[in-house]
């Protein structure tokens, strides 16, 4: 006979013990990644610079320049992003019951791009009164919109009374996508010249052009999702028996997905609005955080932002130095790192999933 | 009390149920048998509000249809006939699932005592997706015995409903799944179980309930349901039942040649 104590230590509560103390090291992480971050960039201002502006307190008007209008932001936006990301990434996951499910893979990332663009090459199109109410959160509402119709649409598209049919899901994503890219095609050819400046990182999707302008007209959609996702935990681990077994559990899951979809559409559309589409750390994220902790959403959402965020960062600090002193797209680095986890899902999962 | 008035299900066109009539007192262990397709299931899901019926069907006085999720879930559980799990939660994490809200904090030992009832505590960090089909239907059982752990709670019963529950179990399992229930029946809970098996169902239930192509045929005790003409017409093959000498209701349902 094992007696309860020692279960408890082997099992689940071991589990939660080690998915806190994943947190507590994953801020520790992203403390790390954030001072190296601020430390990095084409202008010579290094970390040694910074330890010695922190000792003397003092820093060069120049200096001052770089790191509050560049380095900064771009630190914000990228931790910002980045957890976006790998929130709504975790979050679509519940809600689909799948890991395969991600908004930049099933199309919800094009959908939102799809309504950024719009918004960029229409917008002036739109009824003066109309453009001055949203002032500069016309891309964001319409980026935002653009990911909730496609999550609705996929939803619909991919379940049927409460399951979610993998093979359905990844299809409709791909005609999903291929619409959204075909439109944004059209929308591209109309463009003018200063608006397909506008347009041409979206193709790849960059922290470029960080500024406190994106991180005010983006925060506002982002940061009420990663602080209100706990609360959808405990709808999240039950909806994993299946949406009956969810309800009989107390769960109001016609509220829970609405709210999880919006959450998604809300987080991703904001993401692709400023800093266009950048892939895999909404599917990458999570799993490795399923492997090593478990599927428990109490931890894995409040893990997967911290772990979304310190990765974007170590990817973009990569972008911006790779081929210094130009920068590369951080949307080529994130698909070169996390096209082959993805497809090392798909080899682990092989059997599983019913294809 | 569970109580069914005149309950009809219809999927899409074809009606899958007729006129069901049927009331459970708290206390009880009511079996639900029939052949395949009678609409067990159905009558499972109805009244668990999974789907949606003409007629009204009350628990503990509450109207099931109108009901809260939440609302619900403090009255009843529910054992599906099958689980699978999306993720690879822990046989544990599943089980802590059973808990609402305000159990976590008091009641923390609640998901290991359920584990040690149906005799699976060592399998506590075990991963669901591993497990076999029996074990994972006696670790759904484990957590919708979490989810109403005290069988009578402030004056009201509480209510198990289970999807045949003893299906993909061996025969000490099945004795074990059905004493547990019979248990949480005599501790003044009551006990809903779709049944394959006529012969554990007269062992263990109070009520029987027969249902033949979507109309309930036959209701009341076991000697009354189980005769040689009600489970013939039901079943469509004659059928024979013989008491034990030793225990008046334990009848051995036996098919006749011819």
């Amino acid at each position: 006979m094992v007696s309860l104590g020692m279960v408890r230590v082997m099992a689940g509560d071991d589990r939660e013990a080690r998915a806190a103390l994943m947190t507590k090291l994953l801020i520790v992480l992203l403390l790390a990644v954030s001072v190296l971050s601020l430390g990095t960039g084409a202008a010579g201002l290094s970390l040694l610079d910074l330890g010695d502006a922190v000792i003397q307190r003092q820093l060069s008007q120049r200096d001052q320049v770089i790191l509050w209008n560049i380095r900064l932001p771009r630190l914000a936006m990228g931790m910002l992003i980045g957890a976006a990301l790998a929130v709504s990434g975790a979050l679509m996951q519940g809600l689909f019951r799948n890991p395969l499910a991600d908004p930049g893979i099933v199309g919800v990332g094009a959908g939102a791009g799809l309504g950024a663009v719009m918004a960029i090459v229409l917008g002036g199109l739109l009824p003066a009164g109309i453009a001055v109410h949203f002032g500069g959160q016309l891309v964001p509402v319409a980026a935002f919109v653009g990911g909730w119709v496609t999550t609705l649409l996929l939803y619909r598209v991919a379940t049927r009374g409460g399951q979610t049919s993998v093979a359905t899901m990844l299809l409709a994503g791909i005609a999903l996508g291929a619409l959204g890219g075909a439109v944004i095609g059209v929308l591209v050819y109309l463009a003018d010249d200063r608006q397909l400046r506008d347009l041409t990182f979206w193709g790849m999707g960059s922290l470029a052009g960080a500024g406190w302008g994106k991180i005010a007209s983006a925060a506002p959609f982002i940061l009420p999702v990663l602080l209100l996702s706990p609360l959808m935990a405990r709808g999240l681990n039950a909806l994993a028996l299946g949406e009956a077994q969810a309800a009989h559990l107390g769960i109001e899951i016609e509220r829970l997905k609405r709210l999880t979809i919006l959450a998604v559409a809300a987080a991703t559309g904001a993401s692709v609005a400023v800093s266009g589409g950048i892939g895999f750390i909404g599917i990458v994220v999570p799993h490795l955080l399923r492997i090593s902790t478990g599927p428990n959403h109490r931890y894995l959402l409040i893990n997967a932002a911290l772990l979304g965020a310190s990765l974007l960062l170590a990817a973009d600090m990569i972008a911006r130095t790779i081929v210094a002193p130009a920068e590369l797209p951080i949307g080529i680095v994130t698909a070169l790192l996390g096209a082959p986890v993805f497809l090392w899902i798909l080899i682990r999962r092989q059997g599983l999933m019913g294809l | 009390m569970l109580i069914v008035e005149d309950v009809s299900v219809a999927l899409g066109r074809r009606p899958v149920l007729r006129d069901v009539s049927l009331t459970a007192r708290p206390g009880t262990l009511t079996a639900i048998v029939g052949p395949n397709g009678s609409g067990k299931t159905t009558l499972m899901r109805a009244m668990t509000g999974e789907v949606a019926c003409q007629g009204k069907i009350s628990l503990n006085g509450l109207d099931v249809a109108r009901a809260k999720a939440w609302q619900l879930a403090g009255i009843r559980a529910v054992m599906a006939q099958e689980t699978q799990l999306a993720f690879p939660f822990t046989v544990l994490e599943v089980i802590q699932l059973g808990l609402s809200m305000g159990q976590h904090a008091e009641n923390r030992d609640l998901p290991q005592r359920a584990l040690a009832e149906v005799d699976l505590l060592q399998y506590a960090s075990r991963n669901y997706q591993d497990l076999s089909g029996g074990e994972r239907q006696r670790v759904q059982l484990a957590r919708a015995l979490v989810q109403v752990w005290n069988p009578v709670a402030d004056g009201a019963a509480r209510w198990l409903f289970l999807d045949e529950p003893v299906a993909s179990l061996d025969l000490g399992h099945q004795l074990q799944v059905m004493r547990l229930a019979r248990r949480f029946a005599d501790a003044g809970g009551g006990v809903i179980a779709v049944m394959h098996d006529l012969n554990l169902s007269a062992m263990f239930a109070d009520r029987l309930a027969l249902l033949s192509k979507g109309s309930l045929v036959a209701a009341g005790t076991p000697e009354a349901v189980l005769t040689d003409a009600q489970l013939s017409s039901a079943y469509g093959c004659p059928i024979r039942t013989n008491a034990l000498p030793a225990s008046g209701t334990w009848l051995l349902p036996q098919a006749v040649a011819g």
